[in-house]
Protein backbone atom coordinates (compact mmCIF):
# COMPACT_ATOMS: atom_id res chain seq x y z
CA UNK A 1 0.00 0.00 0.00
CA UNK A 2 1.17 3.46 -0.77
CA UNK A 3 3.28 5.24 2.33
CA UNK A 4 1.96 8.87 2.70
CA UNK A 5 4.70 9.86 4.67
CA UNK A 6 5.34 8.90 8.57
CA UNK A 7 3.16 10.21 11.78
CA UNK A 8 5.13 10.20 14.99
CA UNK A 9 3.79 7.63 17.86
CA UNK A 10 4.79 8.70 21.63
CA UNK A 11 3.71 5.47 23.25
CA UNK A 12 3.12 4.89 27.03
CA UNK A 13 5.74 2.14 28.40
CA UNK A 14 5.59 0.80 32.34
CA UNK A 15 7.23 -2.18 33.50
CA UNK A 16 6.20 -2.84 36.67
CA UNK A 17 9.26 -5.27 37.43
CA UNK A 18 11.65 -2.07 36.92
CA UNK A 19 9.88 1.36 36.53
CA UNK A 20 8.32 2.90 39.40
CA UNK A 21 6.37 5.89 37.01
CA UNK A 22 5.63 5.16 33.48
CA UNK A 23 8.21 7.39 30.52
CA UNK A 24 6.66 8.04 26.73
CA UNK A 25 9.00 6.19 24.12
CA UNK A 26 8.49 7.55 20.61
CA UNK A 27 8.10 5.21 17.28
CA UNK A 28 7.87 6.64 13.86
CA UNK A 29 5.11 4.62 12.13
CA UNK A 30 4.76 4.71 7.69
CA UNK A 31 1.16 6.48 7.30
CA UNK A 32 -0.93 4.72 4.86
CA UNK A 33 -4.11 5.01 3.72
CA UNK A 34 -6.94 3.03 6.45
CA UNK A 35 -4.43 3.01 9.08
CA UNK A 36 -5.92 2.17 12.50
CA UNK A 37 -3.88 3.10 16.11
CA UNK A 38 -4.29 -0.51 16.27
CA UNK A 39 -2.42 -1.27 13.11
CA UNK A 40 0.31 1.15 14.03
CA UNK A 41 0.78 0.03 17.47
CA UNK A 42 0.97 -3.53 16.26
CA UNK A 43 3.41 -2.24 13.33
CA UNK A 44 6.12 -0.93 15.88
CA UNK A 45 5.75 -4.41 18.27
CA UNK A 46 6.39 -6.66 14.58
CA UNK A 47 9.55 -4.45 13.51
CA UNK A 48 10.51 -1.77 16.00
CA UNK A 49 9.64 -2.70 19.16
CA UNK A 50 9.23 -6.20 20.31
CA UNK A 51 8.76 -6.01 24.14
CA UNK A 52 5.81 -3.47 23.84
CA UNK A 53 2.06 -4.83 25.77
CA UNK A 54 -1.10 -4.18 24.29
CA UNK A 55 -4.59 -5.93 24.56
CA UNK A 56 -6.31 -6.25 21.60
CA UNK A 57 -8.16 -9.47 20.03
CA UNK A 58 -11.06 -8.87 17.18
CA UNK A 59 -9.35 -6.03 15.58
CA UNK A 60 -13.05 -4.96 14.39
CA UNK A 61 -14.93 -2.77 17.71
CA UNK A 62 -16.69 -6.24 18.79
CA UNK A 63 -14.37 -7.53 21.93
CA UNK A 64 -13.77 -4.36 23.72
CA UNK A 65 -9.82 -5.29 24.40
CA UNK A 66 -7.79 -2.70 22.67
CA UNK A 67 -9.59 0.18 24.82
CA UNK A 68 -6.30 2.93 25.06
CA UNK A 69 -6.49 6.32 25.49
CA UNK A 70 -5.20 8.25 22.10
CA UNK A 71 -4.81 11.83 22.12
CA UNK A 72 -6.53 12.39 26.13
CA UNK A 73 -9.61 10.53 24.86
CA UNK A 74 -10.82 6.71 25.79
CA UNK A 75 -10.68 5.40 22.47
CA UNK A 76 -10.44 1.47 20.54
CA UNK A 77 -7.64 1.52 18.77
CA UNK A 78 -9.04 -0.70 16.27
CA UNK A 79 -11.53 1.82 15.42
CA UNK A 80 -9.25 4.96 15.39
CA UNK A 81 -8.09 5.57 11.78
CA UNK A 82 -4.67 7.38 12.36
CA UNK A 83 -5.80 10.28 9.94
CA UNK A 84 -8.91 11.09 11.71
CA UNK A 85 -7.17 12.24 14.58
CA UNK A 86 -5.76 15.04 12.06
CA UNK A 87 -2.11 15.01 14.16
CA UNK A 88 1.01 14.41 13.32
CA UNK A 89 2.08 13.06 16.56
CA UNK A 90 -0.38 10.37 18.63
CA UNK A 91 0.10 10.30 22.37
CA UNK A 92 -1.11 6.59 23.26
CA UNK A 93 -1.80 5.90 26.77
CA UNK A 94 -3.37 3.09 29.14
CA UNK A 95 -7.17 3.46 30.25
CA UNK A 96 -7.29 5.73 32.74
CA UNK A 97 -8.96 4.72 36.11
CA UNK A 98 -7.39 1.10 35.76
CA UNK A 99 -4.67 -0.04 37.25
CA UNK A 100 -1.72 -0.66 35.06
CA UNK A 101 -0.57 -3.60 34.50
CA UNK A 102 2.09 -3.30 31.56
CA UNK A 103 2.80 -0.41 29.02
CA UNK A 104 -0.58 -0.06 27.78
CA UNK A 105 -2.23 -2.94 29.41
CA UNK A 106 -4.51 -2.37 32.42
CA UNK A 107 -6.19 -4.74 35.04
CA UNK A 108 -9.79 -5.02 34.49
CA UNK A 109 -11.18 -7.45 37.59
CA UNK A 110 -12.35 -4.62 39.53
CA UNK A 111 -14.04 -3.58 36.44
CA UNK A 112 -15.74 -6.52 35.70
CA UNK A 113 -15.87 -7.33 39.52
CA UNK A 114 -18.49 -4.22 39.11
CA UNK A 115 -19.92 -5.81 36.22
CA UNK A 116 -20.73 -8.74 38.20
CA UNK A 117 -22.09 -6.71 40.97
CA UNK A 118 -25.18 -5.76 39.23
CA UNK A 119 -26.23 -9.62 38.68
CA UNK A 120 -26.78 -9.17 34.98
CA UNK A 121 -28.93 -11.99 33.97
CA UNK A 122 -31.99 -12.36 34.26
CA UNK A 123 -33.96 -13.33 37.61
CA UNK A 124 -37.39 -14.85 38.06
CA UNK A 125 -39.99 -14.73 41.06
CA UNK A 126 -39.72 -18.59 40.52
CA UNK A 127 -36.14 -20.17 40.98
CA UNK A 128 -37.63 -22.99 40.27
CA UNK A 129 -39.39 -22.46 37.11
CA UNK A 130 -36.17 -20.50 36.02
CA UNK A 131 -33.85 -23.30 36.37
CA UNK A 132 -36.39 -25.59 34.43
CA UNK A 133 -38.70 -22.90 32.46
CA UNK A 134 -42.09 -25.10 30.70
CA UNK A 135 -42.32 -21.90 27.99
CA UNK A 136 -40.16 -19.27 26.21
CA UNK A 137 -40.41 -15.64 28.09
CA UNK A 138 -42.17 -13.93 25.46
CA UNK A 139 -41.15 -10.18 24.41
CA UNK A 140 -43.03 -7.54 21.87
CA UNK A 141 -40.32 -5.15 19.75
CA UNK A 142 -41.44 -2.18 21.91
CA UNK A 143 -40.20 -4.18 25.20
CA UNK A 144 -37.29 -5.17 23.41
CA UNK A 145 -36.55 -1.38 22.51
CA UNK A 146 -36.97 -0.55 26.30
CA UNK A 147 -33.26 -1.96 27.23
CA UNK A 148 -31.84 -2.88 23.43
CA UNK A 149 -29.30 0.22 22.81
CA UNK A 150 -27.92 -0.78 26.71
CA UNK A 151 -27.39 -4.73 25.88
CA UNK A 152 -24.85 -3.54 22.78
CA UNK A 153 -22.19 -2.96 25.58
CA UNK A 154 -19.26 -4.77 24.81
CA UNK A 155 -17.36 -3.99 28.33
CA UNK A 156 -14.35 -2.13 26.82
CA UNK A 157 -13.98 0.15 30.11
CA UNK A 158 -14.06 3.31 27.76
CA UNK A 159 -16.65 4.74 29.59
CA UNK A 160 -15.28 3.95 32.56
CA UNK A 161 -12.26 5.54 31.72
CA UNK A 162 -13.44 8.76 31.30
CA UNK A 163 -16.06 9.12 33.90
CA UNK A 164 -14.77 11.78 36.43
CA UNK A 165 -16.44 10.33 39.41
CA UNK A 166 -15.06 6.79 39.19
CA UNK A 167 -11.24 8.54 38.87
CA UNK A 168 -12.22 9.95 42.45
CA UNK A 169 -14.38 7.13 44.16
CA UNK A 170 -13.23 3.85 43.88
CA UNK A 171 -16.39 2.11 45.34
CA UNK A 172 -18.08 3.85 42.39
CA UNK A 173 -19.92 1.31 40.36
CA UNK A 174 -18.95 2.90 36.97
CA UNK A 175 -21.11 3.84 33.87
CA UNK A 176 -21.06 0.48 32.50
CA UNK A 177 -22.49 -1.13 35.59
CA UNK A 178 -25.09 1.00 36.05
CA UNK A 179 -25.96 0.59 32.63
CA UNK A 180 -25.80 -3.08 32.70
CA UNK A 181 -28.00 -2.82 36.12
CA UNK A 182 -30.92 -0.80 33.71
CA UNK A 183 -30.64 -3.70 31.14
CA UNK A 184 -32.02 -6.03 33.15
CA UNK A 185 -34.07 -3.58 34.89
CA UNK A 186 -36.09 -2.61 31.76
CA UNK A 187 -36.38 -5.96 30.85
CA UNK A 188 -39.93 -7.27 30.63
CA UNK A 189 -38.56 -10.59 31.33
CA UNK A 190 -36.56 -9.94 34.95
CA UNK A 191 -38.67 -9.77 37.99
CA UNK A 192 -36.03 -8.72 40.39
CA UNK A 193 -36.47 -4.88 39.93
CA UNK A 194 -36.55 -4.16 43.74
CA UNK A 195 -33.62 -6.26 44.10
CA UNK A 196 -31.20 -4.44 41.19
CA UNK A 197 -32.21 -0.91 42.36
CA UNK A 198 -31.41 -1.59 46.00
CA UNK A 199 -27.87 -2.52 44.82
CA UNK A 200 -27.24 0.94 43.87
CA UNK A 201 -28.95 2.96 46.44
CA UNK A 202 -26.38 3.82 48.99
CA UNK A 203 -23.50 6.33 49.35
CA UNK A 204 -21.32 5.19 46.55
CA UNK A 205 -23.95 4.41 44.10
CA UNK A 206 -26.36 5.89 41.52
CA UNK A 207 -26.43 9.09 43.69
CA UNK A 208 -22.74 9.92 43.18
CA UNK A 209 -23.15 10.70 38.93
CA UNK A 210 -22.91 13.74 38.28
CA UNK A 211 -23.72 14.19 35.10
CA UNK A 212 -21.02 14.70 33.07
CA UNK A 213 -21.78 12.61 29.96
CA UNK A 214 -18.83 11.78 29.09
CA UNK A 215 -19.44 8.18 29.05
CA UNK A 216 -22.31 8.11 26.75
CA UNK A 217 -19.43 10.93 25.03
CA UNK A 218 -17.23 8.27 24.67
CA UNK A 219 -18.87 4.71 23.88
CA UNK A 220 -18.12 3.38 20.45
CA UNK A 221 -21.45 1.77 20.54
CA UNK A 222 -23.46 4.39 20.64
CA UNK A 223 -24.84 3.06 24.21
CA UNK A 224 -25.70 6.16 26.39
CA UNK A 225 -25.07 5.22 29.86
CA UNK A 226 -25.69 8.50 31.28
CA UNK A 227 -29.38 8.10 29.94
CA UNK A 228 -29.48 4.80 32.11
CA UNK A 229 -28.28 6.73 34.95
CA UNK A 230 -30.86 9.09 35.12
CA UNK A 231 -33.63 6.65 33.78
CA UNK A 232 -32.63 4.86 37.25
CA UNK A 233 -32.45 7.95 39.31
CA UNK A 234 -35.96 8.55 38.01
CA UNK A 235 -37.10 4.99 38.86
CA UNK A 236 -35.78 5.13 42.67
CA UNK A 237 -37.23 8.50 43.22
CA UNK A 238 -40.62 8.02 41.78
CA UNK A 239 -41.36 4.29 41.28
CA UNK A 240 -42.96 1.96 39.06
CA UNK A 241 -41.08 -1.18 36.97
CA UNK A 242 -40.56 0.76 33.53
CA UNK B 1 -30.62 5.42 59.44
CA UNK B 2 -31.99 7.69 56.77
CA UNK B 3 -31.57 5.87 53.15
CA UNK B 4 -29.22 7.06 50.33
CA UNK B 5 -32.40 7.84 48.27
CA UNK B 6 -34.50 10.15 50.79
CA UNK B 7 -31.39 11.68 51.62
CA UNK B 8 -30.94 12.78 47.46
CA UNK B 9 -34.88 13.39 47.18
CA UNK B 10 -34.68 15.89 50.03
CA UNK B 11 -31.44 17.08 48.87
CA UNK B 12 -33.51 17.93 45.24
CA UNK B 13 -36.44 19.56 47.01
CA UNK B 14 -34.58 21.88 49.25
CA UNK B 15 -32.46 23.11 46.12
CA UNK B 16 -35.74 24.16 44.28
CA UNK B 17 -37.05 25.07 47.71
CA UNK B 18 -33.84 27.29 47.83
CA UNK B 19 -34.58 29.02 44.52
CA UNK B 20 -37.86 30.09 45.89
CA UNK B 21 -37.32 31.29 49.44
CA UNK B 22 -34.14 33.06 48.35
CA UNK B 23 -36.24 34.96 45.38
CA UNK B 24 -38.93 35.93 48.31
CA UNK B 25 -35.72 37.26 50.00
CA UNK B 26 -34.08 38.92 47.78
CA UNK B 27 -37.14 39.98 46.45
CA UNK B 28 -38.07 41.41 50.14
CA UNK B 29 -34.79 43.19 49.94
CA UNK B 30 -34.58 44.62 46.92
CA UNK B 31 -37.70 45.29 45.52
CA UNK B 32 -40.03 46.06 48.78
CA UNK B 33 -37.82 50.25 49.03
CA UNK B 34 -34.40 51.10 48.50
CA UNK B 35 -31.68 48.78 49.12
CA UNK B 36 -29.70 51.38 51.59
CA UNK B 37 -33.22 51.85 53.55
CA UNK B 38 -33.78 48.21 53.13
CA UNK B 39 -30.48 47.21 54.77
CA UNK B 40 -31.34 49.66 57.69
CA UNK B 41 -31.46 47.24 61.46
CA UNK B 42 -34.21 49.94 61.95
CA UNK B 43 -35.39 53.97 61.62
CA UNK B 44 -37.30 52.68 58.56
CA UNK B 45 -40.66 50.98 58.00
CA UNK B 46 -38.58 48.58 55.24
CA UNK B 47 -35.52 48.21 57.87
CA UNK B 48 -34.51 44.79 58.70
CA UNK B 49 -35.92 44.40 61.36
CA UNK B 50 -39.38 44.93 60.27
CA UNK B 51 -38.62 41.52 57.93
CA UNK B 52 -39.18 39.58 61.23
CA UNK B 53 -42.16 41.52 62.63
CA UNK B 54 -43.94 39.72 59.79
CA UNK B 55 -44.13 36.02 60.63
CA UNK B 56 -44.47 34.81 57.16
CA UNK B 57 -40.92 36.40 55.96
CA UNK B 58 -40.02 35.07 59.00
CA UNK B 59 -40.95 31.62 58.89
CA UNK B 60 -39.53 32.04 54.66
CA UNK B 61 -36.19 32.73 56.63
CA UNK B 62 -36.48 30.09 59.13
CA UNK B 63 -37.49 27.75 55.98
CA UNK B 64 -34.42 28.94 53.98
CA UNK B 65 -31.87 28.60 56.64
CA UNK B 66 -33.34 25.05 56.96
CA UNK B 67 -32.78 24.37 53.29
CA UNK B 68 -29.29 26.29 52.97
CA UNK B 69 -27.95 24.02 56.08
CA UNK B 70 -29.26 20.82 54.49
CA UNK B 71 -28.51 21.14 50.97
CA UNK B 72 -25.32 22.68 51.82
CA UNK B 73 -23.64 20.24 54.34
CA UNK B 74 -25.35 17.28 51.87
CA UNK B 75 -23.27 18.17 49.38
CA UNK B 76 -20.35 18.74 51.08
CA UNK B 77 -20.33 15.18 52.51
CA UNK B 78 -21.27 14.35 49.24
CA UNK B 79 -17.79 15.76 48.03
CA UNK B 80 -15.92 14.44 51.10
CA UNK B 81 -17.18 11.13 50.12
CA UNK B 82 -15.97 10.79 46.66
CA UNK B 83 -12.56 12.29 47.82
CA UNK B 84 -11.92 9.38 50.49
CA UNK B 85 -13.26 5.80 50.92
CA UNK B 86 -13.83 4.08 53.91
CA UNK B 87 -16.32 3.31 56.51
CA UNK B 88 -14.71 5.16 59.66
CA UNK B 89 -14.15 8.01 56.89
CA UNK B 90 -17.68 7.87 56.28
CA UNK B 91 -18.82 7.68 59.71
CA UNK B 92 -17.23 10.43 60.72
CA UNK B 93 -18.34 12.62 57.87
CA UNK B 94 -21.77 12.10 58.86
CA UNK B 95 -21.83 12.73 62.25
CA UNK B 96 -19.71 16.04 62.31
CA UNK B 97 -21.45 17.34 59.26
CA UNK B 98 -24.75 16.45 60.80
CA UNK B 99 -23.69 18.27 64.36
CA UNK B 100 -22.05 20.89 62.66
CA UNK B 101 -25.40 21.56 60.83
CA UNK B 102 -27.56 21.42 63.53
CA UNK B 103 -25.62 24.17 65.20
CA UNK B 104 -25.61 26.32 62.25
CA UNK B 105 -29.63 25.84 62.32
CA UNK B 106 -30.11 26.11 66.08
CA UNK B 107 -27.86 29.26 66.11
CA UNK B 108 -30.09 30.62 63.12
CA UNK B 109 -33.05 30.15 64.23
CA UNK B 110 -32.38 31.69 67.73
CA UNK B 111 -31.61 34.50 65.67
CA UNK B 112 -34.45 34.84 63.92
CA UNK B 113 -36.47 34.31 67.10
CA UNK B 114 -34.45 37.21 69.09
CA UNK B 115 -34.96 39.51 65.59
CA UNK B 116 -38.88 38.38 65.61
CA UNK B 117 -39.24 39.07 69.04
CA UNK B 118 -37.31 42.53 69.32
CA UNK B 119 -39.42 43.29 66.46
CA UNK B 120 -42.10 42.98 68.09
CA UNK B 121 -41.51 45.03 70.73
Amino acid sequence: MEEQGEVIFKVFRYDPSRDREGRFQTYKVPLVKGLTVLDALIYIKENLDPTLSMRYSCRMASCGSCGMTINGLPRLACYTQVRELNSKVVVVEPLANFPKLRDLATDFDGFFAKHRAMKPYLIRRDREEQENPRDQYRQSDEELLQYLQFAYCIKCGLCYAACPVAATDKEFPGPQALAQLYRYYADSRDQAEGERLEIVDNSHGIWRCHFAASCSYVCPKGVDPALAIQLLRKALLFGGKR
Amino acid sequence: MVSERTLMLIHYLTGIGILIAGAIHIGTVFLTAPVEENLQFSNSPFAVINVYRNAILAASLEALLIMVAFHGFNGLRVILLELHQSPRWERAVNWVLTVIALVVIIYGTRTILIAHLIAQG
